[in-house]
């Protein structure tokens, strides 16, 4: 029998970028034929991978190193020690962008001001409008919402090399 | 034809932002906005600034960032640079990150509809915002929270009040 579809693969930083990759081409997708929520919801996904690629890779996980919920949870955790006001949860682009730079901070090539807070501000702006929560919607995003996660999710696509 | 050029508003509405977050990191008020979370972490001398403000509402993330950089830049350039994390936000959305988990809610199903008035009126004045979950007034501390209530229960006694706390994420 074949193994199932979920188990094919683990959670490590390669396989998150390499999905935050598939989900950004997969909006883009949905985007030009007008599906804007599935578009935004799937942008979403893309950047909530890239920062937590960006915050285990910060704090010290190598590429194929295995990802747990422990480890998410542990990371999550991390979030007094790190300077943060409030623990991120699982799906919070904001929260897990912010641990991601504060983690930066404590390494030897930590994040100066504007590529550390404009990873925030981008992150923030996004954490906004998007939850998990927009896949049981069938609500039509505007056309400046759509634009505006578009624009946040091909920032984080383009910039992400330099932020590793 | 007009000639309309807005970015120079937004940069007119942070200079004047900035001006007001000066004094308040100078002086600051006993009044409920802005308030500055300054968080000093002491392993890597650096800091994280969080600005709650409903004066930040239409403006994006980068202009708030930048409105606080140069706020602390003007104070002192030093502390400026070795800001890390600067998030500007509404109360609305401090709520909705989980900054605010203490919440003063109106019990008003069990009131008329004459003190069901009065309660909203005085939550408003106080300070009570919009919320996902109707107009609340939020709190970061229990401490806080407790204060406000009994505060209420001086304005209007009775059972018109409840402390409420939202849940940590789980994992």
């Amino acid at each position: 029998m074949a193994i199932p579809l979920y188990q094919r693969s683990y959670d490590c930083v390669a396989e998150f970028e390499a999905a935050a990759i598939q989900r950004h081409a997969e909006a883009e997708q949905l985007g030009k034929r007008s599906h804007h929520l599935g578009a935004i919801y799937l942008y979403g996904y893309s950047v909530e991978m890239r920062v937590k690629a960006l915050y285990f890779r910060n704090a010290g996980f190598g590429q194929a190193a295995p990802i747990s919920n422990k480890d998410r949870s542990d990371g999550a955790d991390m979030y007094q020690v790190l300077g943060l006001l409030v623990k991120p949860g699982q799906h919070d682009i904001a929260g897990w962008a912010t641990l991601a730079v504060a983690a930066r901070a404590t390494c030897t090539k930590p994040y100066l001001a504007p590529p550390g807070t404009r990873i925030v501000d981008h992150a923030t702006d996004l954490y906004v409008m998007w939850r998990e929560s927009l896949r049981y919607r069938s609500t039509r995003p505007l056309g400046a919402e759509f634009r505006l996660v578009r624009r946040i999710a091909d920032w984080f696509s383009l910039h992400y090399a330099r932020m590793l | 034809m007009a000639l309309i050029r807005n970015g120079g508003v937004q940069i007119g509405r942070i200079n004047e932002l900035a001006r007001q977050l000066v004094d308040e990191i100078r002086s600051p008020h006993a009044q409920t906005q802005p308030v500055i979370y300054e968080n000093e972490i002491a392993q890597t001398q650096t800091y994280h600034v969080t600005v709650v403000w409903d004066a930040w509402k239409g403006m994006p993330s980068e202009g708030r960032t930048r409105t606080i950089l140069s706020a602390y830049a003007a104070i002192d350039s030093a502390k400026a640079t070795a800001i890390r994390i600067a998030r500007g936000l509404t109360r609305s959305e401090a709520a909705s990150t989980g900054l605010l988990p203490y919440a003063i809610v109106p019990n008003l199903r069990r009131v008329d509809q004459l003190a069901q008035e009065q309660m909203l009126k005085l939550l408003v004045k106080e300070g009570a915002f919009e919320t996902g979950d109707g107009l609340q007034l939020r709190f970061r501390t229990l401490e806080e929270a407790e204060s406000a209530y009994e505060h209420l229960q001086e304005l209007m006694p009775g059972a018109f009040w409840s402390i409420s706390q939202e849940r940590e994420p789980a994992y």
